[in-house]
């Protein structure tokens, strides 16, 4: 029998008590390492393992990660190990993750009010809707830290119509509620908009996580740290409502999307799943 | 997984078809009302084998009566949904990105033929068309070979040639078969196996009167093409190499004797069938596909009329309806034959009618009629018995009883000559006594949509004689006979629910004639005995008994038909068989050329004849 490319890699794996574990897992997984332990490695070398051993056409594993510097370091290394061309790895940020297969087939049949054709906006046309909305909620031009302010707002409470939300000071939600409605008048969706459009729809509906379940019967997502309180839910949801198998890789001290709303000790929830 | 809805716009014979689907689906219609044409829209869809050059269709391909030139508009778009594949993960994983509904789950695939987008002007020749196949509502989700392989298309053509296709290794149904069996055979027996066989042929190959054949032929090549050019020929039943060893078994019949082309042509597509359905199975099996759809063009062709409905009834079996289907196949089947369309359930007929004067064909299909268990079972009995005859009627006359069904093509004939039934297309159908509802949802327009006329009697069969008129305002009362039945147990189907509730008992008798409902005044036999058949009935009766009271009682009523006694002249009827004094006087009124029709029966003549006009 001929050695895999990805076997052969895992022999480097071996050496290493937890990237073993974590190679051999057959179940929900969470690997926590800070930076330079392999994780990367780790998490390719499992994936092209799933795909020679778990995963039969027409299923698929979809690989999350942060952003499309991220995808091309794991295309690469998912080359070498012969499965870079494998159309049974979904290898996807979490934004187009969130857009082709949520949003785009299942966001209007779920009655979510989207603009028709959807538009992704630019982060000139997201900053100008976002003037716009603070000038018509509460007038005048924003400070500037108040963008950061708005946005973790907008990541953390999810739930319009949770009582945080309804009791969080007006003077903030307005301009959320207003800047939501004006990008839906000018026929956009913004990044946030697309993840968190891509939570309800998996929170809210049954046949959506079934059909997530279908083709993705395992998720994978890199750099859990940095991709944030929606996600998050999202992967709970999957896992703990339908039995999505949840591989997962962080560093629950580093967050360089500090800022996103991403909180590193979300991570070591998982394992317990 | 069940291909539950087909529409197709603007293709060949369809300029507008739209039909809903059961488990399976029979196909019925005439010659050249686009049977293969429909087939062929769903193999654009879903057959891995037709090559793409064929999914590029023609200008030829839009339908006729699309106004020439084509505008920018036009295109031909064949779309197909799927039901009840939620429950395989697999079939899911396939269509989730297809959905159009999510609850149920409904998945459609769309095929489009049409001009190149951002064209400057009208689209010209067949190089500003393009063909599109997407999922779901989005035209840019975009579908390729995979589709078609997880859940194929596969045709079974009507000039099919079963038997080479069993006898060529590439194609036949019994290679995957085989392929699977052989993989665990021990390599080693086999090749010994192998030697064995060459040893054996060899011998015969070696017989000196055969081995100078063979030196006489490797000499003529040589004359002909030298002997650089030449193959060497010899002898031998089969390849050698093991591998090669296996794939020469054949299917033999008759105990070994004889090949499978020695077969019937009916054997062989027999044995076809049954490899194919073995064939499908494994493919599921062994992950290679999630679902087939078998296409079979006139699946009657060479095949005895009990074989038609034995093979038929098994494969269209029909399940519990409630119960999703679990097979990993359904059944296509395009045929003018009333063996197998009798034997199909019902929810599994679809009707191909052609639209008259609007040359084009549109679909009727009976899944969504709504049937009492009872009613499905009798009406399927009905149609089984009468080998599926209405499904081909242009029309149908719906009649109490045998006496009708008997009589009615002759009464027809003889009072208007431009009424023969068999020409028109007209099926009389006896409900036997039962209800009419189950017959009124099968022929109304949501149903197969075939014009019909009612022909009640007002006294049914087994009442009392002398039946006065039931009290007028007698409203609702579901009492079985007379206007009741014809405005509590008929018009209630016919009229729409919404005016219902706001008709009266008396208006809604009025509009009976207006949709094919006639009432008579008596019973059948009375009310013909009353046109003026009177001399009719007594010879009939002479020629059926040597009960010389009854002829007595005839021949007295021949002379003063005023006399009648209904409830002793039915009576009299009975006792020979309302059947039999029909029939015997269908071919009395035929050699005498008795025009004595019934009013109410030429009423619903007339109205029949302006329906089909």
């Amino acid at each position: 029998m001929t050695i895999t490319l990805y076997a052969k890699a895992a022999e480097e794996l071996r050496g290493n008590e937890d990237q073993w574990r974590a190679y051999e897992s057959a179940g929900n997984c969470a690997v926590l390492a800070g930076p330079g332990a392999g994780k990367t490695k780790t998490i390719t070398v499992k994936i092209a393992k799933l795909l020679g051993e778990d995963v039969r056409r027409p299923r698929r594993v979809a690989c999350i990660t942060y952003s499309n510097a991220c995808v091309g370091e794991l295309l690469t290394r998912f080359r070498k190990l012969g499965v870079g061309e494998d159309d049974r790895l979904l290898l996807s940020t979490v934004h187009s993750f969130c857009l082709t297969e949520l949003v785009l087939p299942y966001g209007r049949m779920a009655g979510v009010d989207l603009p028709d054709p959807l538009v992704v906006a630019s982060t000139a046309q997201s900053r100008d809707a976002f003037q716009e909305a603070y000038k018509r909620a509460l007038g005048g031009q924003p400070p500037k830290w108040y963008r950061t302010e708005f946005d973790k707002l907008r990541r953390t409470i999810v739930d319009r119509d949770s009582t945080e939300w309804k009791t969080w000071p007006t003077r903030e939600t307005e301009v959320v509620t207003a800047y939501d409605a004006l990008l839906l008048e000018r026929g956009f969706i913004d990044f946030d908009g697309l993840v968190l459009t891509g939570l309800r729809l998996v929170e809210n509906h049954e046949w959506i996580r079934r059909a997530i379940r279908a083709k993705y019967p395992i998720i994978v997502i890199d750099e859990y740290q940095d991709l944030g309180l929606p996600l998050h839910r999202m992967v709970l949801s999957l896992m703990k409502k339908v039995g999505v198998r949840i591989i997962a890789v962080g560093d629950p001290d580093q967050s360089i999307y500090g800022f996103t709303g991403a909180k590193p000790e979300r991570v070591p929830e998982l394992v317990e799943g | 997984m069940r291909l539950s809805r087909i529409i197709i716009k603007n293709f060949r014979n369809f300029k507008s078809l739209d039909v809903r689907l059961g488990e399976h689906a029979v196909v019925l219609g005439e010659n050249k009302v686009g049977k293969t044409n429909l087939l062929f829209a769903l193999r654009l869809i879903l057959d891995p084998s037709l090559a793409d050059s064929l999914r590029r269709l023609r200008l030829d391909d839009f339908w006729d009566g699309l106004p020439r030139p084509l505008t920018a508009d036009d295109a031909i778009e064949i779309s197909v949904e799927f039901r009840d594949f939620e429950k395989s993960e697999n079939l899911l994983a396939v269509l989730a990105d297809h959905l159009v509904k999510p609850e149920p789950m409904v998945a459609r695939i769309t095929y489009r033929f049409q001009p190149l987008p951002g064209l400057k002007e009208a689209p010209r020749s067949e190089s500003d068309y393009e063909f599109v196949i997407f999922g779901g509502d989005r035209p840019d989700n975009a579908i390729g070979y995979d589709l078609r392989r997880w859940m194929p298309l596969d045709l079974f053509p009507a000039l099919r040639d079963a038997e080479s296709d069993l006898a060529r290794w590439s194609r036949s149904p019994l290679r995957p078969l085989l392929d699977r069996a052989s993989r665990t055979i021990d390599a080693k027996a086999m090749s010994s196996i192998a030697s064995e066989v060459h040893k054996t042929t060899s011998k015969i190959a070696d017989l000196p009167e055969l081995s100078s054949v063979v030196d006489e032929v490797n000499d003529q090549l040589i004359t002909m093409v030298g002997s650089k050019h030449a193959v060497e020929t010899a002898l031998g039943f089969v390849p050698t190499e093991p591998d090669r060893l296996l794939r020469a078994l054949q299917l033999m019949i008759d105990a070994g004797k004889r090949g499978v082309s020695e077969a019937s042509l009916g054997s062989a597509n027999v044995l076809y069938l049954a490899l194919k359905q073995l064939e499908h199975q494994y493919l599921v099996d062994e992950g290679e596909r999630q679902h087939t759809f078998l296409a079979i063009e006139e699946p009657e062709a060479h095949l005895h009329p009990h074989l038609q409905r034995l093979i038929y009834r098994n494969y269209l079996q029909a399940r519990a309806e409630a119960e999703p289907p679990r097979e990993a196949r359904s059944i296509l089947l395009t045929t003018h034959s009333p063996n197998v369309a009798s034997v199909a359930p019902l929810s599994n007929i679809v009707v191909l009618r052609r639209v008259p004067g609007e040359e084009h064909t549109i679909g009727k299909s009976l899944r969504g009629v709504k049937l009492e268990p009872e009613e499905r079972d009798d009406l399927e009995r009905y149609i089984d018995v009468t080998r599926g005859e209405l499904f081909f009627s242009k029309g149908v006359i719906l009649v109490e009883g045998d006496a009708e069904k008997f009589l009615l093509p002759a009464l027809a004939k003889l009072h208007d000559p431009d009424l023969d039934f068999d020409a028109l297309g007209i099926t009389v159908c006896s409900i036997s006594g039962t209800n009419f509802a189950p017959y009124l949802q099968l022929l109304g327009p949501s149903g197969l949509d075939i014009p019909f006329a009612v022909l009640t009697d007002f006294d049914p069969k087994g009442e009392a004689v002398s039946q006065e008129d039931a009290d007028p305002d007698d409203e609702g009362v579901g009492t079985s006979y007379g206007k009741n039945r014809v405005v509590n147990q008929i018009m209630v189907h016919l009229i729409n629910s919404d005016e219902w509730p706001s008709l009266a008992f008396a208006d809604v008798l009025g509009r009976a004639k207006k949709h094919g409902v006639f009432l008579n005044d008596f019973t059948f036999e009375v009310d013909l005995f009353k046109a003026g058949a009177e001399d009719e009935f007594a010879e009939a009766i002479r020629g059926l008994t040597t009960n010389t009271k009854m002829h007595e009682r005839f021949d007295e009523l021949a002379a003063d038909p005023e006399s009648i006694d209904p409830e002793q002249f039915l009576k009299d009827i009975d006792s020979l068989g309302k059947g039999r004094v029909a029939q015997r006087l269908a071919s009395i009124f035929l050699s005498h050329g008795s025009d004595v029709c019934p009013p109410y029966i030429a009423a619903a003549l007339e109205y029949m004849k302006a329906k089909l006009a």
